[in-house]
């Protein structure tokens, strides 16, 4: 998978999941405040990851991931 | 049957008259089965003599603290208690009868700092009746 | 109605649309349930809040509801008898195109917290 496919499948699944335009979700933006996520649904963007693309993020991992950029390379780089 | 009867109180805290598992029928990786005979002295059993879609909820969310009871117990560690933190996309096709055998189907999934989300499904005779995502907290009592 | 004074009383009732009531509400601390849930600690069962929401919409309506969607219900705080004996049950429907169910947000909450909020569909024909 070409890190394009993984933006393009992040996109589309995080704007389904959390009911945001796709254009809000830029590289340098911050995850939780773009999605607005609280302790509950942070747990739903875990998941929706690992279903999607079967990389697990750990709860001591997600300080390593705070823009949507980080994200990306979170999953290239565990795929 | 891995617990059933009585001993299904050793994976819950809920009690009469709101128990809502009758047993744990098998438990493998992140996947549990269990089982509820609906009777006509069931909670949530409605003047229709069908039971409240709440009913389903309950049922789902105790076959899920009874699963993470099980795997407490088979480490030797206390059964845990769990609150329901959220309900998502829960869909009830068919509100179940008194004699109907609820089966349903538990899947845990991601965990973060105490939350973790599962997904359950409930048949009866292998018709989906409900289905939905929760996400359960889990406290030290 | 399965919960209707026996799980809680309605104190008052504040309609303030066909669409739209606030329902004010006493728990109800010697509820059967609360044998079970649990024997050594009152704690209202989510799902007996949820029935609850659903209980003040037929007030509403006037119609039996069923609950064939919950889009989203966040427990946001563990609600007892003790610690809010009284509880504001805010219900809100829109009906959807051919009148078959309601589009409901709810809310359960006193004033100082919340402790549910609910979004679903509930339809009128089982």
């Amino acid at each position: 998978m070409t890190r394009e496919e993984i933006i393009d499948q992040v996109k589309e699944v995080l704007a389904e999941e959390f009911e945001v335009e796709q254009d809000v979700m830029t590289d340098d933006a911050n995850i939780k405040d773009t999605l607005e996520l609280d302790s509950l649904s942070l747990v739903d963007l875990v998941a929706v990851i690992e279903h999607t693309f079967k990389v697990k993020i750990p709860a001591a991992d997600l300080p390593t991931v705070k823009t949507f950029a980080q994200l990306y390379d979170y999953i290239e780089s565990h795929l | 049957m891995l617990y059933q009867g009585e001993d299904i109180k050793k994976l819950i805290p809920q009690r009469d008259p709101i128990m809502m598992v009758d047993a744990l029928v098998s438990a493998e990786g992140d996947v549990c089965k269990t089982e509820l005979g609906v009777r006509e002295s069931n909670f949530f059993i409605e003047d229709d003599q069908l039971m409240s879609e709440p009913g389903l909820i309950e049922h789902i969310a105790q076959s899920a603290s009874a699963f993470a009871g099980y795997r407490c117990v088979v480490k030797g560690e206390p059964a845990p208690v769990g609150y329901i933190g959220e309900v998502k996309k829960f869909h009830c096709y068919r509100r179940p009868a008194i004699g109907d055998v609820l089966s349903t189907t538990i899947t845990m999934g991601a965990e973060v700092n105490g939350i973790t989300i599962i997904t359950g499904e409930t048949t009866v005779n292998g018709e989906v009746v409900a289905d939905t995502q929760m996400k359960i907290f889990t406290a030290d009592e | 109605m399965l919960l209707k004074d026996k799980f809680y009383k309605v104190q008052q009732e504040n309609v303030l649309s066909p669409l739209h009531g606030v329902y004010l509400i006493a728990l109800l601390p010697d509820a059967d349930v609360y044998r079970g849930h649990f024997p050594h600690k009152a704690v209202c069962p989510g799902v007996c809040n949820i029935e609850t929401i659903r209980e003040c919409a037929e007030m509403l309506t006037g119609k039996k509801l069923f609950m064939k969607t919950i889009k989203q219900c966040r427990l946001t705080a563990v609600a007892t008898p003790q610690v809010c004996p009284l509880l504001d049950v805010d219900v809100m429907l829109t009906p959807n195109q051919d009148s078959s169910a309601y589009i409901i947000q709810a809310r359960i909450a006193d004033a100082e917290t919340t402790y549910m909020e609910l979004k679903g569909e509930f339809s009128v024909n089982n």
